[in-house]
């Protein structure tokens, strides 16, 4: 017989004390690697709204109020970015493309509307067309507009149908769902660039302000080498000055940043309650256990056992418990993970990436952005969380079998 | 007495003594034990004969004296060295078998051997069937000690200090939990199985009839040897 045998048997004798240990070992495994799994996802919410719109940086530049709030203007933090600028933060040092955008508002005497024009491109156009829900995709040519899907439902816009823009018709070619998809940079209307250059170019509100020429953009989405971000975003920074807005994973952070913190910690110390309770389960149950053997680890000791090898006979089973714990735990988790897919998560733009006229209660637009994330358990995750739990059976065999014992004999005569 | 450091004696005391707390349990004993003889220790309850029992096994610490078995000081022993004497030279008999429960009679018997290299696992296996039959027990190797009764366990426990082949049996009242007829079973095996490979028996009972049948007996009052 091995000692492996008298394991194995010892573990089903004792069948109620092995499920509570494998159950809470297993249940804390379980937990720790949800809880950690969630508040990581939650950390890595603040990339996705950058990610969607297929940009790292997103650059403005902060202007001035028009004299009056009517026709097409541009809003507060989208002032006419200079062309040198353009071409400069084009050339920097780690920068992969700039796609130029053209963000505009639309007042009174028309509804009110949010405008954005757009390059073509993977930022760009290409990005809007893939979240096309129905009708056709547009070109940088084309003469026709993409609409939200939301703005279209609340004013009973079709595809094939006309929008009234400045003095303009525009033939609605398509819907897009700009919500769901995360979007950074909203608008109600989507429009190639050129178009939206030659809406600016002839509003008199626009022109009162800025020299805004046929070329020229208010928006710039940057796409550039993640090991670059931080260097970019501060020559960015540097180039516009002052009044320089630039958005980018960074400044979610710093807004997310408490958010984050409550996330990622709350899930920490909810993953170390569950680990401390069950540490203490365990430690109560072996020991318990231990107590209830001491008569059969005196006969052990009678029979010829060190007092070594008795030890490491309880460690061994604790630690087979801890294994079997741990794994079924982390499984489960995964499983779980895999059944939920992922979490949804709503975050609130900062105001320069959504700017609405705040000053008309009917033309507010979502400022938030629903970001669908995969719930991933990482290898690390899941080997920390393993290791931990047979830390935890490791050591309370090793502390239940450290405590003092009554001499065998005693457990063992007969008077 | 002064003890004989030769080896014709299987068991020797040297002045032991043992308190708990204020109570004086065992006071100077010194006894010698031949090699295969069947030695009893008698006495009330209380006596401290079973203490004495203890000591001489290493399972209990005197707070003096010595013990030697087949001439080895077994308190000059570390933890593997004491381990190995008794898996090597003692084998135990307890009033109350003290079988591990979550073990068959085979398994139980095997236990003391699960780190012993002397033999092959097989060989191990062979014996340990073949004590089980001496025993009667070996239709009933797979059952476990729940499902068996007190003597049928008694005769399991004398296979598994058998296993072995020990020089020496210390054996604690192994017929005070059973009834008449399977105690004198019980006993008649246990003498028999030691007689057949020269084991030297030292048991300790409160049962003068039993006592009788011993080579030796050793009478223990209020923890000394009476003369």
């Amino acid at each position: 017989m091995k000692r492996t045998h008298y394991l194995k048997r010892e573990l089903g004798f004792r069948r109620g004390r092995s499920i509570a240990t494998l159950l809470s070992i297993g249940v804390s495994a379980l937990a720790a690697v949800l809880l950690i799994s969630i508040a990581t996802t939650y950390s890595k919410a603040v990339q996705a709204p950058m990610k969607s719109v297929g940009a790292d940086i997103v650059a403005q530049l902060s202007g001035d109020i028009p004299k009056a709030l009517e026709g097409l203007v541009f809003p507060h933090p989208n002032a006419l970015l200079p062309a040198e600028s353009v071409s400069k933060i084009t050339a920097l040092p780690g920068v992969v493309s700039v796609t130029r955008g053209v963000y505009l508002w639309e007042l009174q005497p028309n509804p009110y509307k949010s405008i954005l024009g757009i390059d073509g491109g993977a930022a760009g156009l290409d990005n809007l067309n893939a979240n096309l829900v129905a009708g056709a995709a547009i070109t940088p040519e084309s003469n026709a507009i993409l609409i939200d899907s939301d703005y279209a439902a609340k004013n009973g816009l079709a595809v094939g149908g006309a929008l009234l823009i400045g003095d303009q018709d525009f033939e609605i070619s398509g819907i897009v769902d700009a919500a769901t998809g995360g979007k950074v940079i909203r608008a109600n209307v989507y429009m190639p660039i050129g178009l939206a250059q030659e809406l600016a170019v002839n509003a008199p509100r626009v022109q009162e302000l800025y020299p805004f020429g046929p070329n020229d953009a208010n928006m710039l989405l940057i796409k550039v080498d993640s090991r670059d971000l931080r260097t970019v975003v501060e020559a960015i920074r540097t180039e516009l000055g002052k009044k320089a807005v630039v958005s980018s994973g960074l400044s979610f952070q710093e807004t997310l940043d408490s958010v984050l913190f409550l996330s990622e910690k709350i899930g920490l110390i909810l993953a170390l309650v569950v680990g401390l309770f069950a540490t203490a389960f365990v430690l109560r149950a072996t020991a318990s256990a231990v107590n209830e053997r001491q008569r059969e680890m005196a006969v052990l000791e009678a029979i010829g056992w060190t007092r070594h090898q008795i030890k490491w006979q309880v460690i061994l089973e604790n630690t087979v418990l801890a294994v079997l714990g741990s794994v079924g735990g982390i499984l489960l988790a995964v499983v779980i993970a895999r059944l939920m897919g992922g979490i949804e998560i709503s975050i609130d733009l900062p105001w320069d990436l959504s700017s609405t006229p705040h000053f008309l209660p009917d033309a507010k637009l979502d400022r938030t952005a629903i970001v669908n994330l995969p719930l991933e358990i990482s290898p690390s995750l899941m080997a920390v969380a393993g290791l931990g739990g047979i830390a935890v059976g490791l050591l309370s065999a090793i502390i239940a079998t450290s405590l003092k014992r009554p001499q065998p004999w005693a457990l063992l005569c007969s008077e | 007495m002064k003890v004989n450091d030769m080896t014709d004696f299987a068991i020797q005391t040297e002045d032991l003594a043992i308190s708990y707390g204020a109570v004086e349990v065992i006071r100077g004993v010194s006894i010698e034990v031949p090699k295969g003889q069947f030695s009893a220790i008698v006495g009330k309850s209380g006596s401290g004969k079973s203490t004495l029992l203890g000591i001489i096994s290493g399972l209990e610490n005197p707070d003096k004296g010595r013990v030697l078995l087949n001439g080895t000081d077994i308190f000059a022993l570390d933890d593997n060295g004491m381990a190995e004497a008794r898996r090597r030279q003692i084998g135990i008999v307890f009033q109350s078998f003290n079988l591990v429960p979550s073990l068959s009679a085979l398994e139980n018997v095997l236990l003391p051997v699960v780190f012993d290299d002397k033999m092959s696992k097989p060989d191990y296996e062979a014996r340990a069937h073949d004590l089980l039959s001496q025993v009667g027990m070996n239709d009933r190797a797979s059952h476990r000690p729940g499902a068996l009764s007190g003597g049928e366990q008694q005769r399991v426990a004398i296979a598994r200090a058998m296993i072995n082949q020990p020089t020496i049996l210390l054996a604690d009242e192994p017929t005070g939990n059973l009834d008449e007829t399977t105690a004198a079973g019980v006993l008649d095996l246990l003498t028999g199985l030691c007689r057949d490979i020269g084991t030297t028996l030292l048991m300790v009972t409160h049962d003068m009839d039993i006592a009788a049948k011993a080579d030796r007996i050793i009478e223990i009052k209020n923890g000394k040897v009476e003369q």
